[in-house]
């Protein structure tokens, strides 16, 4: 069965807006977990949005346990 | 999307009919009417049967008992005889393309009125047009997941709208359901989960942040020096930049001047070069000899220059004395 996609004027609107290329791609990314979460039913997120904000920007937003 | 036609056979009150709808810019609605009965609430139920294999527009109580195949056809057939109801349904899509979306379901004719029941939900089928010619058709679950994807149930109502039941779609609920299915086929239900996710990150990051204490003040100060120095170091990198680029542009003027530039034409011009330095000794030499010229007369006519006003007083003073009688005439006036 195909998946669904994420509509094509979402992602033409995310392209013309005047944010960075690293938010658009993350929003786009973010999109595509979003739609897929919600065909699976799956509530879990968290994991796979800091994955994928160390992907894009290179950095861990998880702050270092402090010594 | 827009309807393209319909095709029904043995549907209910329907045994072959194909309606085909208004398509062109100028003429573009179809209006369909007729009697009680006509089969106008069964239309609707044609389409949402071929769509979602449930009659939803059914009057229940007209209705029950009733099966969906034509009675006049299962008389006529024979024993043994198969029939089919079939709905076809052909949309064009916003880039004029075709969907064809059929259902059908066979009956095979046992006794002289009774009919062998098939299965309740028979699979539909969906065929694309793509480029130059249709899709290998599409079955059972993955043609319902299409269809669904297209014409979500939740939606049909607002597509497919029975007059006859004007009340029932203004009751809250069907508003309600009607605005979440909207809701849902635009996605914009995605931002909503994806705003809160992030805000809900967000919000863990800072509580995690603050548990840093002085570590974390000192790393931003860290921070902020290190984009100063880095505001700074672009400043100078872009200057030099625009340096390298203005040498870069001069360097390709010259390059293509000496490239356009011949041996001869610079032998040429290098003894132009020394034709003119000798031009110009010896325009150095005439001046120098005019300026010696003009000293010489200086010295010569010095004594003149120098008495040149006392002479003239003197000659008017005689002139005016000769002509006042106090001195002799000129040597020519006594002559003459």
């Amino acid at each position: 069965m195909k998946p669904m996609s994420v509509s094509k004027r979402l992602l033409e609107a995310i392209d013309k807006s005047e944010h960075s290329d690293e938010i658009k791609e993350l929003l786009k990314t973010l999109l595509f977990i979003e739609l897929r979460n919600s065909e699976r039913g799956d509530l879990h997120y968290s994991e796979e949005y800091d994955r994928v904000i160390k992907r894009i920007f290179g950095v861990s937003l998880q702050p270092e346990a402090s010594e | 999307m827009k309807i393209d036609y319909i095709y029904l056979k043995n549907y209910r009150q329907y045994r072959e009919t194909r309606i085909d709808f208004a398509g062109s810019p100028n003429e573009n609605f179809t209006v369909i009417e007729g009697p009680n009965g006509a089969g106008k609430t069964n239309l609707l139920n044609a389409v949402t049967w071929c769509l979602f294999g449930e009659e939803k527009h059914i009057n229940l109580i007209k209705s029950k008992g009733l099966s969906i195949i034509n009675t006049v056809a299962v008389d006529q057939a024979k024993e043994g005889e198969l029939l089919s109801v079939k709905v076809e349904i052909q949309f064009l899509n916003n880039n004029n393309k075709r969907i064809k979306i059929i259902r059908e379901l066979k009956y095979k004719k046992q006794k002289q009125t009774t009919i062998e029941i098939p299965m309740a939900h028979p699979p539909p089928s969906i065929i694309f047009e793509g480029e130059g010619d249709w899709s290998q058709p599409l079955n059972g679950e993955e043609a319902t997941y299409q269809i669904k994807n297209l014409i979500p149930p939740s939606l049909e109502e607002y597509f497919f709208f029975d007059g006859e039941r004007m009340n029932d779609y203004f009751r809250d609920n069907t508003g309600k359901d009607i605005q979440k299915a909207v809701f849902k086929i635009s996605q914009l239900g995605l931002f909503d989960e994806l705003i809160r996710h992030l805000t809900a990150r967000k919000n863990e990051y800072l509580r995690a942040a603050k548990g840093l204490g002085s570590r974390g003040k000192e790393l931003q100060e860290f921070i902020e020096l290190q984009e100063q120095s880095q505001s700074s170091d672009n400043e100078e990198l872009k200057s030099l930049i625009s340096a390298d680029h203005e040498a870069e542009l001069l360097d390709e003027k010259l390059n293509a001047q000496l490239k356009n530039t011949s041996k001869e034409d610079i032998e040429n011009l290098a003894n132009r070069r020394e034709q003119l330095i000798k031009d110009l000794l010896s325009v150095k030499q005439e001046i120098k000899g005019v300026e010696d010229d003009k000293l010489e007369i200086l010295h010569k006519k010095m004594a003149t220059i120098l008495c040149q006003r006392a002479l003239l007083e003197t000659k008017t003073l005689i002139d005016n004395s000769r002509a006042a009688g106090k001195i002799p005439p000129k040597f020519e006036a006594i002559k003459s």
